[in-house]
């Protein structure tokens, strides 16, 4: 029974999604206006719309800072401590990032602690004095309250509302693809999941998978608990026999919460811009429908007072971009100036496989 | 002349197209999509997750929704919500708490779908639990429906008809409990829809999820299509088939479909197309065919005598492979009476590529049955 459990478990990420591509009639005389830049003056991006929020964007923008390397702007931070310190999206630094300030002003950036969970980075920057953000209380936010994600200048990248208030997020689940059965004392595929880590590795019905990462499997349960143990996007190393040969796979590993035909998701996620590299995950969430780039994600999202409700942490969906509400992170950031998440010595552990672009 | 009124089979364009020139009619019909324009490729979404609880049906009541805006400074409210721009914060915040008094009346209403392998969304819009829905969600009539309430409360329906040109379907809550109100949201008017106004799509988007209420989304109506699509930039994805768009009165003013390559092709039925054909919906018709997935036989035929006799059969087309023949005179089309090549050209219409269909014809003094497999017109 446990057995059937575990191989049912491996395989419960089925992928039933079907989907048309279908051809429009531009029906409308207007067509080609809409293929363009710049925001029509109907869109809820139009500048007539955002330049309202001028006034609620006006303290957050000062509090906000863009990081760069070589010379692209890769996230926007927030400066949470007068004495210098931004926190911003951990996962889209790179090794050296240089800081600009609202006023203009370029300094260097030194990474001092880390929040793998929360995909947070606390840079100490080279400037003091500064203004630091107004929190305001996420708990607060209802469906329908206005977002403004700042800039550095009068006026917000974009704006949006609460599309669902702030919740949990499931626990990303790892996922190979495959259905085993017990085969002697090892446990052996009876099942490949159509374009699932498994099948990408080239996985075959009938090969038996001897090690996980140097680890020994003897029966389907304990591939499922060692796959289990890993992330979303974390590479592994099998060792398999096949017909009498051991081969060495190596895989990297899905997200079983994001089930069906990936290339399809992809393809209808990304109908609307490039994904951020790591959108799961997070174990509190505030989803809003503000379209962000992933570049734009890191800094301040404000509600109309101009208080701080969140850190916009990723570009999740064509409709969605989650922020880390204020208080959910609010106790972590103050950890992490306390010195209790340094940074490991080895950063390759943040590495993640981005898929969005 | 007469040459030129020859008449292809498979569907009428809908909209103008059947008023203009018959020349115009068969390029349309051949080409039907944007041809040398723009070819914008349009997703249809199907999501199916494992995840949907199961729980048994609890009671769950809203009364119906009445939304007004306060009387201080309705009018300006209401220009506001029209598209005026807002001018200041006291603007934002003005329309901010008109959004949030909106949404929570209207929330409850959304409801989560499943029906067989697709997942989407739908609205409740009357107390007997009639749910507005994607055609291409329920699929056809008399399956089983799962439907899970804002509140995660998961009860079954019936769908009933489709009416897959223009994507509308229809869902009937099972009544099992005598007498229980559903949360329901009103029907709007969509030909009272102005482009610049703003308005709210609701639905599931990425599939239910159990902790997460209908997810909403604020946007723009951009443009109305010959009442077939409102398009608006509240985005949309897969899941959120089906669900309802506000406008600002907490009415529905349509029903989520399909999305194109940019965040601004949000594409929805219009309610009035639900309105329009309800008695078919409620009856559980099941008629037209999905955008872009045009059915054909492959014959050709005269739209003015008064029988059905095939006049040209196309090679490489379904007529061709099951050995349709000119002069064959069409009786029978899937079980029913073919009296003109119109006749039989509105019976194509209303099957989906794929469909196995028995045509009784009759050739020289013999009648003869005849399989074939409706074909799927290649733009």
């Amino acid at each position: 029974m446990l057995q059937r459990k575990t191989s049912l478990y491996a395989i419960a990420v089925c992928c039933l999604l079907s989907s048309n591509l279908q051809a429009a009639e531009p029906t409308s005389s207007n067509w080609l206006a809409r293929i363009r830049l710049l925001p029509g003056e109907n869109e809820r991006s139009h500048r007539t719309i955002t330049a309202a929020f001028r006034d609620a964007v006006d303290h957050a923008k000062a509090c906000t800072v863009s990081l760069y390397a070589d010379g692209a702007q890769v996230a926007l931070g927030t400066i949470i401590h007068a004495d210098g310190y931004v926190v911003t999206k951990a996962s889209e630094l790179p090794e050296t990032v240089t800081c600009q300030l609202s006023g203009g002003q370029e300094v260097s950036t030194k990474l001092v602690a880390l929040h793998p969970e929360y995909d947070l980075a606390l840079l100490k920057i080279n400037a003091t004095g500064l203004p630091a953000v107004q929190w305001g209380d996420s708990n607060k936010l209802h469906a329908g309250s206005w977002l403004a994600t700042t800039s550095l200048t009068d006026e917000p990248t974009a704006i949006g509302i609460v599309s669902s208030p702030a919740r949990p997020l499931p626990k990303p689940q790892a996922m190979l693809g495959v259905g085993l059965e017990q085969f002697g004392d090892l446990p052996r595929v009876n099942r490949v999941i159509d374009g699932s880590a498994a099948a990408t590795a080239g996985l075959q019905i009938g090969d038996v998978i001897a090690s996980v990462n140097g680890k020994a499997m003897d029966k389907p349960q304990t591939v499922s608990a060692t796959i289990g143990s890993l992330l979303p996007g974390e590479r592994i190393s099998l060792v398999i026999k096949r017909r009498g040969r051991s081969l060495s796979l190596p895989a990297v590993l899905g997200d079983a919460t994001r089930i069906g035909n990936l290339e399809q998701v992809e393809l209808m996620e990304s109908l609307g811009g490039p994904l951020s590299g790591r959108r799961t995950g997070f174990p509190f969430v505030l989803e809003h429908d503000t379209v962000l780039r992933p570049k734009d994600c890191g800094g301040p999202l404000v509600d109309l007072d101009g208080n701080a409700v969140g850190i916009n942490i990723a570009r999740v969906s064509r409709v969605s971009s989650y922020a880390l509400p204020s208080s959910a992170i609010k106790p972590i950031l103050a950890d992490m100036l306390a010195g209790k998440f340094p940074v490991p010595t080895d950063r390759l552990a943040l590495e993640t496989v981005s898929t969005g672009e | 002349m007469a040459l030129l009124q020859n008449m292809y089979d498979g569907p009428p364009r809908p909209s103008n197209a059947s008023r203009r020139p018959r020349r115009a009619v068969v390029r349309e019909v051949l080409t039907p999509s944007g041809r040398g324009v723009v070819r914008v490729a349009l997703c249809v979404a199907y999501l199916v997750l494992a995840t949907v609880s199961v729980s048994p049906a609890e009671e769950s009541r809203v009364p119906e929704l009445r939304i007004e805006p306060p009387r201080q400074e309705a009018t300006q409210l209401a220009a506001l919500l029209q598209g005026e721009p807002p001018q200041s914060l006291a603007d934002l915040k003005a329309m901010e708490t008109h959004f949030l008094s909106l949404i929570e009346q209207v929330l409850p209403t959304t409801v989560a779908v499943q029906v067989g392998p697709a997942q989407g969304s739908g609205v409740i819009i009357n107390p007997e639990g009639y749910v507005l829905t994607a055609a291409h969600v329920s699929g056809e009539p008399g399956r089983t429906a799962w439907l899970v309430l804002h509140d995660g409360t998961r009860v079954s329906g019936t769908t009933l008809g489709v009416y897959r040109t223009l994507d509308a379907g229809l869902i009937k809550i099972n009544q099992t409990d005598a007498g229980r109100v559903w949360p329901y949201a009103q029907m709007g008017e969509s030909k009272d829809v102005a482009t610049g106004q703003w308005c709210l799509a609701a639905g599931h988007p990425g599939g239910f999820q159990p902790n997460r209420p209908p997810v909403m989304r604020l946007g723009r109506v951009l443009s109305l299509n010959d009442n077939s699509t409102i398009t608006t930039d509240c985005t949309l994805i897969g899941g959120d088939s089906g669900g309802p768009l506000f406008g600002m009165d907490g009415s529905v003013i349509g029903v989520n479909s399909r999305i194109g390559n940019s965040l601004t092709i949000n594409l929805h039925v219009p309610v009035n197309t639900f309105r329009d054909q309800w008695d078919r919906l409620a009856r559980s018709d099941s008629w037209g065919h999905t955008p872009g997935r045009e059915p054909f036989l492959g014959v050709q035929g005269a739209p003015d005598s008064n029988d059905a006799t095939i006049h040209r059969v196309f090679p490489g087309t379904p007529a061709a492979d099951a050995g349709l023949k000119p002069g064959d005179l069409v009786l029978r089309f899937a079980g029913r009476r073919v009296t003109d090549f119109p006749t039989l050209q509105s019976f194509v219409s209303d099957e989906e590529p794929g469909n196995r269909v028995t045509l009784v014809i009759r050739r020289d003094d013999r009648t003869l049955e005849i399989q074939l497999v409706i074909g799927l017109r290649n733009n």
